[in-house]
């Protein structure tokens, strides 16, 4: 369960509360109530809003046939201070996770859900920005930009801390749990003194402190991306609001859905080859009502065929192995894609999940290595496949341990005094934080122009073209082959299995993952002692 | 113990010399005494290449005091110095000096990728537990697979007594069994 924070505090240009303005369902129910309906569905509800605009939200919760007042408590408040000292005592009570949602989102279900399930930890929905070209505008209360280091937001920008090298733009919609919650927690006294002290501006975008909060004490708040395909978006004109409400209501929102379960960042075979149609096996392996466990088990029996077909050694035999071998990897893909779907996430799936796809890739190894015997190439062929094993063994844990240390250096960079305005990012533009004291005008704030000069304008610009490297498609598609992930791996098994024998797929999955270990082994000794 | 240290330890499957306490501050690195331990296995691979096929049983000097040195090498390096930035790639180099030392002194056949195989499962389920669960492995789990000092050590005492072949198919019979079990009570649960 997770309790709701709807946040209706950013007027329209009029002043007229922006979480009113028509929602997606028809023209007399509101962005507030039709978010609020959702959330409901999910746990308790409370809207936070300004003073003075009680009765209006009362109003439009009450008109809305989904989401009764009873359901939903209205609570006003004159500050951010206020709001800051409110929430803390509120909160204390039910100490589960917590979305904070502004009332003025336009959101579609998959985004929401993401936020609102029990499953998963604290997520910030937001969007990626692309390399920075030209200066963001400043922090606009209401819209916080992030920097994010491999899904994890490392920086926030707020109206009182500014923020070096945004790389995404939060969306206004926050889910904290656990050390989050507690962090948050801890910060309202020290935030809400502040702004008593006017040390911060008076803005009460829970959203942006609480989640500054968080991030700066270590809790780890990862990017949860809008769907590729959804909507979600802040609303503050009767026109925005109607364009983005026709555009979710043309919405497949199975569709969005579907496209969601493709994980973003995965191998060039994976994408173009497996995942360009597995979502459709999903839809189906979803209608049979198979559970992600048993389209995992059904994986790795056709691996234990595959295994039985290289077996042979050879003839069509090894055909049908290498065919096999590519229907258990795209099961291998359908397996996760279907719990993230139907939502079905257990640990034991993900253990069965990883363990499989290991124990996968032993049994083709062992079978290939049977078949070699049969074939007559004798007992050392073993020795190769026990190679291959153990090279691919190692190279994940080159892996495991870079990552680990990657995330140590995460957690200790994160780390930042509450108070600090400042931010220590890699950034060349830097997001100012708001000036003014008040939500309800929402000033463009111009950013901080970065000054380029002698060595430290150079290293910029060196950054500049390399992240500009990385935009290039056939680039990032051969950093990401060359390494030779779980899915060029299996289709070059297949491919040499039939077109030559055991002995050749040996040799290339040792000479290649050699290869693969040197170069990323080199690059991040390079970038450890540099 | 710098923070990264600390996430790996578990990943060091170092079974009953398992460091408790704050590791030395001086003396060699860890990291450069595993990197040398792996270059002597490779010696001893030199080694095995130059006494040529058959493979002799029980194997030459010409590999087994390779294979030793970088097997005192690796116990030396447990009671090493961590070094902050390059302390990711001590699992790396454990497992390539474990698996290399395996492939080295059993030769081909079976019972050495069966064995293999095994230990890769038992490195693989505590990457798994430390990610999914957050928690390693039980203690007595660790010690009773005996870690990596006691599997290579047991290796080497066999190579020189020319009974690698016996002690492969003991150890895999030994651990595969308790892995599995241990796992699938652990993992399969319907509650997980």
């Amino acid at each position: 369960m997770t309790a709701t924070l709807l946040l209706a505090l950013t007027a329209t240009a009029d002043g007229q509360p922006a979480a009113l303005l028509p929602g997606p369902e028809s023209g007399h129910a509101t962005l507030l109530a039709d978010l609020a309906a959702t959330a409901a569905e999910h746990g308790p509800v409370t809207v936070l809003t300004r003073t003075g605009w009680a009765p209006a939200v009362r109003t439009a919760l009450a008109a809305h046939p989904a989401a009764g007042e009873a359901a939903v408590t209205v609570v006003e408040v004159a500050d951010a201070a206020a709001a800051l000292r409110w929430w803390a005592i509120a909160h204390a009570d039910q100490p589960g996770p917590l979305a904070l949602v502004h009332a003025h989102l336009l959101s579609d279900e998959v985004g929401l859900t993401s936020l609102l399930d029990a499953a998963g930890g604290s997520l910030v929905l937001a969007e990626e920005i692309g390399a920075v070209d030209t200066p963001p505008p400043g922090h606009r209360p209401g819209a916080s930009w992030l920097r994010a280091t491999r899904g994890r937001v490392v920086g926030v920008s707020s109206a009182g801390h500014a923020l070096a090298g945004p790389t995404h733009r939060a969306v206004g919609a926050v889910r904290l749990a656990g050390d989050a919650v507690t962090a948050a927690l801890d910060a309202v006294p020290v935030l809400a003194a502040a702004v008593d002290e006017t040390v911060l501006p008076d803005d009460p975008d829970l959203v942006a402190w609480l989640l500054v909060a968080a991030v700066r004490a270590g809790a780890v708040v990862r990017l949860g991306l809008v769907p590729r395909r959804g909507v979600a978006a802040l609303v503050t004109t009767p026109a925005q609001a109607r364009e983005l409400a026709r555009h979710l209501t043309a919405l497949d929102l199975d569709a969005v859905r579907l496209a969601e379960t493709v994980k973003r960042e995965d191998g060039f075979f994976t994408t173009y080859f497996v995942s360009s149609y597995s979502p459709r096996l999903v839809r189906v392996a979803a209608r049979l009502g198979l559970s992600p466990d048993a389209v995992t088990i059904i994986s790795m029996l056709l691996g234990v065929g595959a295994a039985l077909g290289f077996a042979r050694g050879q003839g069509p035999a090894m055909l049908a192995g290498a065919l096999l071998l590519q229907a258990a990897f795209t099961l291998d893909c359908v397996d996760g894609q279907l719990a993230r779907y139907t939502r079905r996430f257990s640990l034991r799936g993900a253990w069965l999940d990883a363990i499989f796809d290991r124990g996968k890739e032993v049994v083709v190894l062992a079978g290939l290595a049977v078949g070699g015997v049969r074939t007559g190439v004798g007992d050392p062929v073993w020795l190769l496949a026990g190679a291959a094993l153990a090279l691919q063994t190692v190279r994940h844990t080159l892996d495991l341990g870079y990552q680990a240390q990657q995330a140590a250096d995460v957690d200790t960079a994160v780390r930042r005094a509450l108070l600090d305005p400042g931010d220590a990012g890699p950034g060349f533009w830097e997001v100012a934080p708001a000036v003014t004291a008040s939500a309800a005008t929402v000033p463009e704030v111009p950013a901080v122009p970065a000054t380029p000069a002698g060595a430290r304008g150079l290293a910029r610009r060196v950054i500049v073209a390399l992240r500009r490297a990385e935009e290039v498609a056939v680039l990032k598609w051969l950093k990401r082959i060359v390494v030779l992930p779980i899915g060029e791996r299996f289709a070059l098994i297949s491919v040499l299995a039939v077109l030559s024998g055991p002995v050749l797929v040996f040799q290339v999955l040792l000479v290649w993952g050699s290869l693969a270990a040197a170069y990323t082994f080199t690059g991040r000794l390079v970038r450890s002692v540099a | 113990m710098s923070a990264a240290a600390e996430r790996l330890a578990p990943h060091r499957d170092a079974g009953p010399l398992a460091r408790r306490g704050p590791p030395p501050t001086r003396g060699v690195p860890e990291v450069v005494l595993l990197a040398a331990a792996v270059a002597a296995l490779a010696g001893a691979a030199v080694g095995l290449l130059l006494a040529g096929a058959p493979r002799p049983e029980p194997l030459s000097a010409i590999v087994l005091v390779p294979a030793g040195g970088g097997y005192l090498l690796a116990l030396a390096a447990t009671r090493g110095r961590s070094l902050p930035r390059l302390d990711w790639p001590v699992p790396a180099l454990l497992r390539a000096l474990e698996y290399g030392l395996v492939l080295v002194l059993a030769g081909g056949g079976p019972w050495t990728f069966a064995l293999l195989a095994t230990l890769a499962f038992h490195h693989y389920d505590i990457v798994y537990r430390v990610g999914l669960q957050g928690v390693p492995p039980p203690r007595w789990l660790a010690v009773a697979t005996g870690g990596w000092p006691v599997r290579c050590g047991l290796l080497l005492v066999a190579a020189t007594l020319g009974a690698t072949g016996p002690l492969v198919v003991v150890l895999t019979a030994v651990l595969a069994p308790i892995l599995a079990v241990e796992a699938a009570v652990t993992w399969l649960p319907r509650s997980r």
